[in-house]
């Protein structure tokens, strides 16, 4: 929830967060790689897994580290605020342009907006499957971003996220044409947001159910084009509201009428 | 594997917004000055997932007349607002390019399109050739409406009892374990045992995949800091496996071993609940012939069968070490421990199915681990209406609605009053089970194969029948008639001989039941498209047809219509017309006669009305004093469930001695029937994956899920690849004595199988393993075993 105590800001030692970003980076050359053409047909003979060199992967976190994490080390403020600042952000009037172009590059992993995205990288099959390790509070390295997740940390994150590019192993070749087309259009993304009046904040444009974090696509490893242009601001519902319609709140639980709150 | 980053793109591109997004450039203004969002003009309505019988519940977002957008119900006690990848996914099924929109009929080798009018009329036809050799084959996935006409249709109009579902195939070794055991079918448990237990055995069941949102319900608690030991017994390594505490690999069969195992330590050391099995239970012993209630035994001779029964011998049996089975004994001898046991497919498609379920009700009643939030034993099932259309309604060719058997004289009765159709109008005879239906439709008329037509509704039987070179056949078999209502071409469609395009989900009213006796409502949002229409409708049609074609059984008792429906002045309305069919609600006309039959085995339904209001409501669900409809979450526990006299903590009131207790039965240890050999020397065990939902004829439409896993595979032990000479993607065959087929190979894949076994997913039509699989069935259930028979495997020629 919005109000859980999630922390923010830095919390890993600097040596993890090097880490950390060394596997995001090799993941992202290994996604490149595995989505080129294979060139080797016929690479059969051994059993093949994911080539990362284990040296350089962090072990995940367990959710009781986790726990014990927050306990032990609180972030400062000075910390968070050091991490934010870092980050470079427009102020006033966002280009549209890069709006609808971010929007429109994540909508590609997504059935509809609201969909679970797939993973655009390689993932283990089994196992205890690090996605915290990138996911936990997000990533940037250069021009790649690990988004924090977006919700309550759940456990099982491969029940939503599947693999865009499949399960098998490099050299598996598998018969990727559909057995039919689908003619689904799904639900688009606003790339802009209804305001009363210019210079006023604009309403949340999206349902925020599992988008409770809004660092998530909105901060420090959010695309540009979406990135908040006050990052240091840290209570988002304050100023910008949500709609009744849009959460698919029922109307009888409202106390007034909705177009007020739309 | 080889995949092209930009037809990736174009593909998923189909499915997103990207095509709706149609300008860019800064804030866009409507002549009212409004920035329009893509989400104004989104409808939202709760449905029911389409899929799997954990029933989540989903909100639909409908704009313009077609579904756009999906989330989870934040007010479904089921799924809390989280569903699984296929959940998430749903609203895209309806949209494969190739779905059915107009009724074909086979014409050599092609088929021609042609009217509704003219396919109503070929199956009219084909039953006036002779009512007892039409059959209808259904599915856990009619919704109730539809099983409840169709049953009504076969048994009480053409009073032959040739109707039987796939579920038959699925968890009818569940029925047959809750019978024998408690002499009522389904749970007394619920979803609310997840949250509550410090235990979770899962017996052969891979929920992290097939269950996904029950899993997380019980993981997800790990997560708020709350202690649950999952004890994970399989045959092979799952992702579930990852989850859990403690993993017993076992040998196929090995869990009758195991669950006799427990019992016997139970018995032996004195940790059994002395008290409530005074209380509560009886004990029985199969009798001879078998018969499925068995005979009475005593608690003697019961220690003295389990006895036997060391952990040592059960070491021997199962291959799981006699610690282990100390293990799970000592827990189920700790009263303050709350013990949950999950199965679903690795027992019920088992030829020992009635009793490895009846032995694990036996040492969650021998433990006294029964009855109290947490303590339950629990079966899941496959389908979202498993429980709902089949168990219920009684869509099996043994049962009539509302738990009532055809062989039994007042059960008859009683329905054709419910029925008001003539006494004796339904035949005393049971009809054929599904083995048994396809068998006699794939054999000539003169070798004894006596039925000549089947209709399929709502599932897929010529890719989920065992060994398909016998069961599905018909084609030489001389003057046979297959008719197939679904939504896409299948492998059943290919060999129909009449196609009819059906609504699917959302594009007709239906409702589910799911695995936690929670009934479930939802209405029509979209249109289906071109011709297609309701199975229910079509099953109506077709009544009406024989009516006017003078079939003496489509007239009840008055002479009216068997689906005589009328509207609030009570005029009648011609619901077998597709343009009236909508006019009144049918789903809610039939369900209030269905309702009619649930109070004699206490699984009393709420009026329609209360279900539209809700996000199911489990049964049974009685009218409080202040008008108000209350539903039971524990059944036969006095605290919960209003059926139980005051002081009686425990009852089993439809116990099968009549006296209130619940049978503890001794089943013994039995070998396959097909067991690996020289010859055949590997266990090929079969199921399902996350992504794909039972034959994928849906999931396989939808990209993101396609594309997350885009084909069958087989799962190889490292040691007999290498001995095999098999690397990860080759090509190998699989060979059983029935058939063979050819597959890429995955070692340390999605699955972990030992050595010495492997594991092929069912949900490629394009690789069908049920060509290979073994048709052995159990004797109760006459369910088949699709996890275990003896195969080969060899590398395929290049």
């Amino acid at each position: 929830m919005w109000t859980e105590d999630v922390e923010r800001g830095a919390t890993y030692p600097r040596t993890v967060v090097v880490l950390a970003a060394s596997v995001i980076a090799v993941s992202f050359i290994g996604f490149f790689v595995g989505v080129r053409e294979s060139a080797t047909e016929g690479a059969e003979g051994h059993p093949t897994r994911l080539q990362v060199d284990s040296a350089l992967v962090a072990p995940a976190l367990s959710y009781a580290q986790l726990r014990e994490k927050s306990r032990t080390a609180p972030t400062t403020q000075a910390e968070a605020l050091r991490k934010i600042a870092a980050v470079p952000s427009e102020d006033g009037n966002r280009d549209g342009e890069r709006t609808y172009t971010d929007v429109l590059a994540r909508s590609n992993l997504r059935a509809y907006d609201g969909a679970p995205p797939m993973v655009p990288h390689p993932i283990p099959i089994r196992g205890d499957l690090p996605c915290l390790t990138c996911h936990d509070q997000g990533l940037v390295v250069g021009s790649l971003r690990a988004p924090a997740v977006s919700h309550a940390k759940l456990t099982n994150c491969v029940q939503c996220h599947v693999p865009a590019n499949g399960p098998f192993p490099d050299g598996f070749p598998a018969d990727i044409e559909p057995i039919a087309l689908n003619e689904f259009s799904g639900l688009a993304a606003a790339h802009q947001s209804p305001r009363a009046w210019d210079g006023a904040p604009p309403v949340v444009p999206h349902s925020t159910w599992m988008r409770q974090e809004c660092d998530s696509c909105h901060g420090p490893s959010g695309a540009p084009g979406i990135r908040t242009t006050h990052p240091l601001r840290q209570n988002c519902l304050q100023c910008h509201a949500t709609s009744a319609i849009l959460e698919n709140r029922p109307m009888e639980q409202l106390p007034f009428g909705s177009e007020l709150l739309r | 594997m080889s995949v092209d980053r930009r037809s990736f793109l174009k593909m998923t591109a189909m499915a997103t917004a990207a095509a709706t997004l149609t300008h860019t450039g800064t804030s866009v203004r409507d002549a009212h000055g409004e920035v329009p969002l893509p989400s104004d003009g989104v409808k939202w309505d709760k449905a029911p997932c389409r899929f799997c019988g954990t029933g989540c519940h989903v909100q639909v977002g409908v704009k313009e007349g077609r579904v756009v957008s999906i989330a989870g119900d934040r007010l479904a006690e089921v799924n809390k607002g989280l569903l699984c990848v296929k959940g998430y996914h749903v609203g895209l099924i309806l949209y494969g390019k190739d779905r059915l929109t107009t009724p074909l009929l086979r014409r050599g080798d092609k088929f021609d399109p042609i009217s509704w009018d003219e396919a109503i009329q070929i199956i009219a036809e084909r039953v006036q050739k002779g009512s007892s050799g039409f059959a209808m084959y259904g599915s856990g996935q009619w919704t109730i409406p539809e099983g409840y006409a169709a049953n009504k249709l076969m048994k009480g109009g053409l009073g032959n009892n040739h109707v039987d579902p796939n579920a038959r195939l699925c968890m009818a070794s569940a029925v047959t374990g809750f019978l024998s055991t408690y002499g009522v079918d389904e749970p007394a448990g619920c979803y609310d045992d997840l949250d509550k237990c410090d235990v979770v055995i899962l017996w052969g069941n891979n929920p992290a995949e097939m269950h996904p949102v029950l899993f997380s319900r019980v993981i997800d608690r790990r997560s708020r800091g709350e202690n649950v030991r999952i004890i994970d017994i399989g045959t092979r390594r799952t992702r579930s496996t990852d989850f859990a505490d403690d993993y017993l690999e076992m040998r196929p069969h090995g869990d009758l071993a195991i669950a006799n195992g427990i019992a016997h330590l139970l018995v032996k050391e004195s940790g059994y609940d002395k008290q409530f099995v005074t209380d509560f239970c009886n004990f029985r012993a199969d009798s001879e012939p078998a018969e499925l209630l068995g005979k009475e035994t005593s608690f003697a001779d019961y220690q003295k069968q389990i006895e036997e029964y060391t952990p040592q011998r059960v070491e021997e049996l199962s291959g799981v070490p006699a610690d282990k089975i100390r293990m799970l004994a000592d827990l189920f001898k700790n009263p303050s421990l709350k013990i949950t046991s999950l199965w679903c497919m690795g027992m019920n498609q088992h030829t020992r199915g009635t009793a490895i379920n009846s032995l694990v009700h036996g040492i969650h009643l021998l433990s006294g681990h029964f009855g109290k939030p947490g303590d339950a034993p629990t079966s899941l099932t496959g389908q979202p209406s498993a429980c709902g259309t089949v168990r219920e309604v009684g869509t099996l060719a043994h049962t009539l609605p509302g738990g009532r058997l055809i062989a039994k004289d007042a059960h008859r009765a009683e329905t054709e009053k419910f029925w008001n159709v003539p006494n004796g109008r339904i035949n005393p005879k049971p009809g054929y089970h599904t083995v048994l239906m396809w068998e006699k439709f794939s054999t000539p008329a003169e070798k004894g194969g006596d039925i000549h037509t089947i209709w399929v509704q709502v599932t897929n039987p010529g890719q989920t029948l065992p060994n398909l070179p016998k069961l599905f056949n018909h084609r030489s078999a001389g003057d046979k008639f297959l008719i197939v209502s679904d939504v896409y071409p299948t492998a059943t469609t290919a060999a129909a001989d009449l196609i009819l395009p059906s609504a699917l989900w959302v594009e007709k009213n239906g409702m589910f039941g799911n695995s936690e006796r929670r009934t479930q409502q939802w209405f029509r949002m979209v249109m289906p498209p071109g011709q297609a229409r309701d199975d229910c409708w079509q099953t109506i049609a077709v009544a009406r047809r024989l009516w006017e074609l003078g079939h003496p059984g489509m007239r009840d008792k008055d002479g009216r219509f068997l689906f005589h429906t009328v509207d609030e002045n009570g005029n009648e309305v011609p619901i077998w017309q597709w343009e009236h069919y909508y006019d009144v609600n049918v789903d809610k006309r039939l369900f209030e006669e269905y309702r009619l039959f649930t109070t004699m085995k206490h699984k009393n339904l709420a009026p329609y009305d209360e279900y539209v209001k809700a996000r199911g409501l489990r049964w049974p669900v009685v009218q409080q004093q202040d008008g108000s409809w209350r539903e039971t979450r524990f059944r036969f526990a006095e605290f919960d469930d209003p059926f139980v006299e005051k002081g009686r903590r425990i009852q089993f009131y439809h116990s099968v001695t009549n006296d209130d207790k619940a049978l503890v039965w001794f089943r013994p240890y039995e070998p396959p029937p097909e067991v690996p050999d020289n010859e055949y020397p590997l266990w090929l065990c079969t199921g399902r994956v996350l992504e794909h939902w039972h034959t994928g004829t849906m999931t396989m439409r939808v990209p993101q899920l396609h594309r997350a896993m885009p084909q069958a595979y087989v799962e190889v032990h490292p040691e007999d690849a290498a001995r095999l000479g098999i690397g990860n993607g080759s090509s190998v065959i699989v060979e059983s004595r029935r058939g063979q087929i050819t597959l890429r190979a995955w070692i340390q894949g999605r699955g972990a199988p030992p050595k010495g076994v492997i594991f092929v997913p069912f949900f490629d039509e394009r690789l069908l393993v049920n060509l290979v699989t073994l048709d052995a069935h159990d004797p109760f259930s006459k369910q088949p075993d699709y996890k275990k028979c003896a195969v080969r495997l060899r590398k395929a020629p290049v």
